[in-house]
Formats: C-alpha cells, sequence, structure tokens
C-alpha cells in the first residue's frame, strides 16, 4: 500500500465507526434518562405525588464521595449490583436488585469499580444504617481489623485524630473495645476528623432500597 | 417497561449503513488501482545497501561468533 | 564471558572510518537528526520506568500488608497504585513510544527529520504534565477513573504535547522519501492518529463536561481498553514488524498477512472495551457489540502470531543471540498468549469468574509487560547502539534483565491468575465468607510481590546499564560492535 491518503481514510474510518456506535450510540439511547416514580400507571404516566428516583444526593454525603474518590476506594470496591442468576450479588446481600442505567444519573461522577478486592458497596447504606452502621463504618475505617479480622483492607489513621481525653469524653469518640490491640493509650480517645465524617455519610447513603419501573424490588 | 429506546439509534443504523458503503468502495478501489499488488516486494522496503538483506544486525556484545548469513 | 566482554570494549580503535561512514552515511543521517529528541525520551522513560516500579512494589506490599506505610496518606493503596499505573503508563511507556517508535519512522521515512526541535518541546512538556499529574494523584486530586486519574489540570499540559508531536508526524511523513508505506508506518500512524482522538473524547466526556451516569463508563471502558488496543499495541505490534525482520536481515513471513492483521485490527479492538461492564448496567446489546468484537480480534492475533513467529522459524539460534530478537520474541508469543486469553475472558461463561478478580489484573499485566513492555525493551537494545555509536557496556547485565523481567512477569500472571480464578469461583457461591476468599487470596498475592522483586532487579540492571552506556563513552566504544549494524565479519560472510 503506498496511497497515503487511503490508508489515512481508513484509519479515520475505523475509529470514528467505533465512537458512532459505542459512544454515539450510548448517549443517544441512555444519555438523558429522568428521575421517575417506583411504579407507572397503565399509559406508561408517572404517578402524581409519588416521590422520585434515584435520590439526589446529599450535601454531606457529596463531601464523602470526594474524599472516597481522593483515596481510590474505587479500586477494590464495585457499585454495581449484577441481575440475580449472574453472579452472587444479590445471593450474598449485597443488594436487592440489579442496578440499572437509571440508577446512576445524579451522579457527577460514576463509581462502576470493576475490581471487588472488597464488597461491592452500590447498596452499603442497606447493609449497615443508622447510628449502629456509623460507628461499624468508623471503628472499620480506623482498622479494619476491629470489625473484619484477617481483612486486606489498609486502615486509615490519617482520617482521624488521636487526642487527649480533656475532662469528659466526647461523645463522636470512636467506640474501640478496651482490650483490642489497636485501641489508644489510657487517657486518649480517637476522634473523627470532618472527612471521616463525610465518607461514612457517604457509605450510610449508598442504597439502592427503591424500585424503579424498568427493575422493581421483588418479594419484599 | 424498557427505558431503551431503540428508535433513537435509526439514524446511527443508517449511518452505520453509509459507512459500510463508504468502507467496501474504497477496498475496491483500493484493489483496482493495484495497492494491494506486489506484496513480496513491499516486504523489502527496509532493507537499503547500507543494510542489505541477507545479514544478521544484533547479537550479544560479547558474542565472538561471527554474524551469520540469514538465508 | 566478562573478561572478553571487556576485551572487546578495551581494544584501541578508530571506530568510524571513512569506508564505513559512506556505508552508513543515509541511515547515520536520520539516525543523528532524531537523536536529541529519541535520546531525551528514552532517558525519561528509563526513568519513569524505575519510578513506576518502586509504586508497584509498596503497592503489592501493601495488598498483603495493610499495615505497611499505613499511616501516610499519599502512600495509600489507592494513591500508590494509580501512581503507578499513570508513571508506567504515561511515563515509561509513552515516552519510550516516542522515543523508539518516532526513530524507527524516522528510518522508514527515509529522510532526516525536521523540527527536531519541536519533538523536545513536545517532551517536556509531556513530562512535566506526567510528573504534575503523579504528583496530583499522591497529593489526593486524582480523580477515581481509571486510566484517566491524572488530575484534570494536568491534562493540557499532556494534550499539548500531543499535539506538537502529532504535528511533528506529519511534517515527517510530508517529507518522506520512496513511495511505499511499510507496514510498520501503518500502525505508527494509526496510534499516532488514534491515541488523541480518544483521549480527548474520554477527559471531555468524564472530566471536563460529564455525560449523564452509566455513559461515563461506557467511555470509560471505550478509552481504557483502546490504550491498550489503539495505542501500545499498534506501537509496539509496529516495532516488532521492523525489528524482527530487520534484525534477522529476512523479509517478514507474508506481507498480505501484515495487511490482513492491521486492518482487523483497527476494525475489531476499538470495539472490544466494553467487556469490562458486563453484567454492568448497560444495554445488552451494547455488551454483546463488545464480546462479539472481543472474540473476532481472534483474526488479527493469530494472522499476526503467523506472521512473526513464521518470520523467525530456522533462524532460532542467531535470534537467541540477539537481545533484541529475545525480548521482542518474548513479546510476540505473550502477544498471541494474552489476546487468545483476553479473546475468552470476554465470553459471559468465562468474564462470570474472572471479572472482578486479580485474573483481571494478572492480564493487564501480561499485556502491558509481557508483551509491550518487552518488545519496547528490545527496541532499546537496538536502537541505543546505533544512536550513540557505542555498544551495551555489559552483555551480563541484559542476560540479567532479561530473566529477571521474563521469569518475574511470568510468575506475576500465573499467580495472578490462578489466583484469581478461585477467587472468582468463590466470589460466585455465596455460601463462602467473603473474609475467607480474602484470605484464600493472600498466597498468591505474595507471590506477586516475589515477581516484582524480581522485575525490579531486572529493571535496575536495564537502568545501570543503559546509564553506564550513555555517560561512560570512552570505555564501551566498539570497533565492529556486534549490537551495531556494521559488522566487519558480517561483511566478510556476505562477500
Amino acid at each position: 500500500m503506498k496511497n497515503i491518503a487511503l490508508l489515512f481514510c481508513g484509519i479515520l474510518f475505523t475509529i470514528a465507526f467505533s465512537y458512532t456506535g459505542v459512544i454515539l450510540a450510548s448517549q443517544l439511547q441512555f444519555g438523558s434518562l429522568l428521575q421517575t416514580t417506583a411504579e407507572l400507571d397503565e399509559d406508561g404516566k408517572q404517578m402524581e405525588g409519588d416521590p422520585l428516583f434515584p435520590r439526589r444526593e446529599s450535601g454531606i454525603a457529596l463531601q464523602g464521595k470526594q474524599v472516597y474518590i481522593e483515596l481510590g476506594c474505587i479500586y477494590c470496591h464495585s457499585q454495581q449490583i449484577r441481575r440475580e442468576g449472574f453472579g452472587a450479588d444479590i445471593d450474598r446481600g449485597w443488594g436487592l436488585r440489579a442496578t440499572v442505567a437509571r440508577d446512576y444519573i445524579m451522579q457527577d461522577r460514576v463509581l462502576l469499580g470493576t475490581m471487588r478486592t472488597g464488597p461491592d458497596l452500590a447498596h452499603v447504606g442497606g447493609r449497615f444504617a443508622g447510628d449502629g452502621g456509623r460507628e461499624w463504618h468508623h471503628q472499620h475505617l480506623y482498622n479494619p481489623q476491629l470489625t473484619s479480622k484477617g481483612s486486606i483492607m489498609p486502615p486509615y489513621p490519617f482520617l482521624y485524630e488521636v487526642r487527649e481525653i480533656e475532662g469528659e469524653p466526647s461523645p463522636e469518640a470512636v467506640k474501640i473495645p478496651a482490650d483490642s490491640p489497636y485501641s489508644p493509650k489510657t487517657g486518649y480517645e480517637v476522634i473523627p476528623t470532618r472527612r471521616a465524617v463525610a465518607l461514612v455519610e457517604y457509605l450510610l447513603s449508598l442504597k439502592v432500597d427503591y424500585s424503579l419501573p424498568e427493575a422493581p424490588i421483588l418479594d419484599q | 417497561m424498557s427505558v431503551e429506546n431503540y428508535l433513537s439509534l435509526l439514524p446511527l443504523l443508517l449511518l452505520a449503513i453509509f459507512f459500510f458503503g463508504v468502507a467496501i468502495s474504497m477496498f475496491y478501489w483500493s484493489a483496482k488501482k493495484g495497492q494491494l499488488k506486489n506484496f513480496d516486494q513491499q516486504a523489502r522496503v527496509i532493507f537499503t545497501d547500507e543494510e542489505p538483506e541477507g545479514e544478521i544486525s544484533d547479537q550479544f556484545p560479547e558474542s565472538k561468533a561471527p554474524s551469520h548469513k540469514a538465508n | 564471558m566478562n573478561a572478553s566482554a571487556t576485551d572487546n570494549a578495551r581494544q584501541p580503535s578508530i571506530p568510524y572510518t571513512t569506508e564505513i561512514t559512506s556505508q552508513r552515511a543515509e541511515l547515520s543521517e536520520i539516525d543523528q537528526s532524531i537523536r536529541s529528541a529519541s535520546l531525551f525520551f528514552t532517558v525519561s522513560a528509563v526513568i519513569w520506568l524505575l519510578l513506576g516500579t518502586v509504586f508497584a512494589l509498596i503497592a503489592a506490599i501493601k495488598m498483603h500488608n495493610p499495615e505497611f506505610l499505613a499511616g501516610f496518606e499519599a502512600a495509600t493503596f489507592g494513591r500508590v497504585r494509580s501512581a503507578h499505573l499513570n508513571a508506567v503508563a504515561l511515563g515509561w511507556s509513552n515516552n519510550v513510544i516516542y522515543g523508539l517508535c518516532l526513530w524507527i519512522m524516522a528510518r522508514l521515512c527515509r529522510s532526516p527529520i525536521r523540527h527536531g526541535g519541536l519533538l523536545i518541546i513536545a517532551g517536556v512538556f509531556w513530562n512535566l504534565g506526567v510528573s504534575l499529574g503523579i504528583f496530583g494523584i499522591l497529593r489526593g486530586d486524582l480523580t477515581s477513573v481509571e486510566w484517566l486519574e491524572v488530575p484534570v489540570y494536568a491534562t493540557p499540559l499532556l494534550a499539548i504535547s500531543y499535539i506538537l508531536i502529532g504535528v511533528w508526524g506529519i511534517i515527517a511523513f510530508r517529507f518522506r522519501r520512496g513511495d511505499h508505506v511499510y507496514v510498520s508506518q501503518w500502525y505508527f500512524l494509526a496510534g499516532l492518529f488514534w491515541f488523541p482522538w480518544i483521549y480527548v473524547v474520554a477527559v471531555l466526556m468524564i472530566l471536563w463536561a460529564p455525560a449523564q451516569g452509566v455513559v461515563q463508563s461506557v467511555v470509560n471502558w471505550w478509552f481504557g481498553h483502546n490504550a491498550l488496543g489503539l495505542w501500545y499495541t499498534p506501537m509496539a505490534l509496529g516495532a516488532a514488524y521492523y525489528l524482527i525482520p530487520k534484525v534477522l536481515g529476512r523479509p517478514i513471513y507474508s506481507y498480505y498477512l501484515s495487511v490482513l492483521g492491521f486492518w482487523s485490527l483497527a476494525l475489531f479492538y476499538n470495539w472490544a472495551g466494553i467487556h469490562h461492564i458486563i453484567g454492568g448496567p448497560v444495554p445488552v446489546w451494547l455488551v454483546s457489540a463488545g464480546i462479539v468484537a472481543s472474540v473476532m480480534m481472534v483474526v488479527p492475533v493469530v494472522v499476526v502470531g503467523i506472521n512473526h513467529h513464521l518470520s523467525i522459524v530456522g533462524l532460532h539460534k542467531e535470534g537467541w543471540r540477539s537481545p533484541t530478537i529475545r525480548f521482542v520474541v518474548f513479546g510476540a508469543i505473550n502477544y498471541t498468549l494474552v489476546s487468545l486469553i483476553g479473546s475468552a475472558m470476554s465470553l459471559r461463561d468465562v468474564n462470570l469468574i474472572t471479572h472482578f478478580t486479580h485474573f483481571t489484573v494478572g492480564h493487564a499485566h501480561h499485556g502491558v509487560y509481557a508483551f509491550f513492555t518487552m518488545i519496547m525493551f528490545g527496541g532499546i537494545y537496538y536502537m541505543m547502539p546505533r544512536m550513540l555509536h557505542r555498544e551495551w557496556p555489559s552483555a551480563k547485565l541484559i542476560q540479567i534483565h532479561f530473566w529477571a523481567s521474563g521469569i518475574g512477569i511470568l510468575i506475576m500472571v500465573i499467580a495472578l491468575q490462578v489466583g484469581g480464578w478461585y477467587q472468582g469461583l468463590a466470589m460466585n457461591n455465596a455460601e463462602i465468607p467473603f473474609l475467607e476468599i480474602v484470605q484464600n487470596t493472600l498466597p498468591w498475592l505474595k507471590a506477586r510481590s516475589v515477581s516484582g522483586v524480581l522485575i525490579t532487579i531486572g529493571h535496575f540492571a536495564f537502568a545501570i546499564n543503559f546509564f553506564w552506556m550513555l555517560f561512560a563513552a570512552g570505555a564501551v566504544r566498539a570497533k565492529s560492535g556486534p549490537t551495531l549494524l556494521v559488522s566487519t565479519s558480517g561483511k566478510e560472510a556476505a562477500g
């Protein structure tokens, strides 16, 4: 082959082909989905007055997401649940239903992930909820061995401040059993920094506990 | 139930057919113009008088063996 | 062996007589014209390689020793791992591509290059961009988008640099001599055109003006896989298409197959990336298209495999004596292997097991290291003596490099893929507690660290040899350098 124009046309054509087929097609087909109600009426319209899903992320959760991004949590934790029968995602209790494209439309940065050195986190807020969940996450982030002996997740001591107890122990202090090898010296307590608080709020907010018309939660 | 709207992909399908046509005609044109001929000779363009065909041009530095003539 | 090496090197010699000089005139002139730029890129590449290796070792150890360096935020796993990826991908791989492939391209254009200064400027921008990017990653500005971790503020530097290199490429082509465009040039030209396209689209649609929802993930993997398929792969294949026939002095086995191989790769590879989100929240047709393309990749792989391997048949002994051919053939064999494994991994039933596990990590290293990087090493062993008119100072170090890197990467791939396979099987069985699966991956992760130590040894051997050659000018000047092109004994044989 000696015709450089021909060669160049071919090179352009092949990339344009895949760009059109993969990127443009995706953009056209599911690049502008809207929030919707859990169920639709028989005309396919949204139920009036019902809440819209997926929910918007709260302010503190968004700050926590920034911490999640900064620490590179995505490299060990995915945020996608595959359908029943394809992998054991649902059997492991990682979620109530498979996630679909619409579940991610409110997110500025989508953190699907491709690695499960640790468990999937798409629905972690449903698995560890409320004050119990908050406490668990702080212990786990301060040192994973506290809650999950044998885990290979790194501890994040830099998200916590170990300081001397002045007067009464702080109510925010992470509850660490005194006999644990990871507990601070006597007279000291472990206080979560703002970033730790935000990160935990983000983790608590990760919930796929709602139905969508195309992805209902079955047998509740 | 399906969120995916396949109608929106129609223009792309037409575009793909058009692409396909262009590709076929490009191939036809290049075959006619002889772009796909004379392959044996083309493979030899990397050799020149200074770096002739049939000569091994790389060995470990300490190797005493003379560089062999290939073929 | 050592003694003979030094004897050879110490021989007082007049390296380039007029006769030889005139014989080498054209190529020398070309080599000379691109020398500063190529050396700049190659030196940067080697430095990034060492840095990237150190990051890799830290990350590997942290995988089974989570307490290791746990107190330093900058050294947390997510960041060190990303620093490793970007140091070796943007720092080492791109620099070595600019250094080696542009040199090959200049030679194939058969005309001394113009505006070499443009390349140096581009090189400075590129390395500034990568340094800023790695610094940003360690500092916590990483984007957490796989293969695009470099913070947004470093991307313009990389883009400027890339445009300069693209412009230079067009100039080089504009002034080429001889009317045939050799197969290596198709690959290089295609790579130079494809990479900025996918990079700009990905940065735009994910970082600058994010697309909605999982469209980002589709763009992410279209880019991530294509960085490998449309950038590193064509560059390494192009280099192999030049180096194998050149070193052996025998044209490629079948030029017809190389045409077929090139166009089938161009057509199929850029659809394959979607297999990274099999089972994910994207339409099934898209995933299926990705799987079909991945399976179709068998065509270019087998074609290129036949072409490369049959080009060596009958010259194995000569090939084994050449450092270049050793590395390049190691890379070519692994290209065949890694691509066939990759096609298999895209099948839904296989992917169900390998997805989300260390198997994929092993696969990535198999491709980028055992295939791409090994071919680039081979290319550097060929290029440097011609560029510097000096011999490699130590054959021993080349041997150490080859064996340490070769065995190291094989251990790594086997450990991660066997371990990853068991991990995947266990993850699909909800009866097995997650922590037990984690514990069971530990021996494999430790084996990976061992392999990392071996590879590090290889890289240091390479770097020592490289800088020794670069700086110890007088000691290693060769008379009829065996890795040099001109070989008096070869002339005799030919005569």
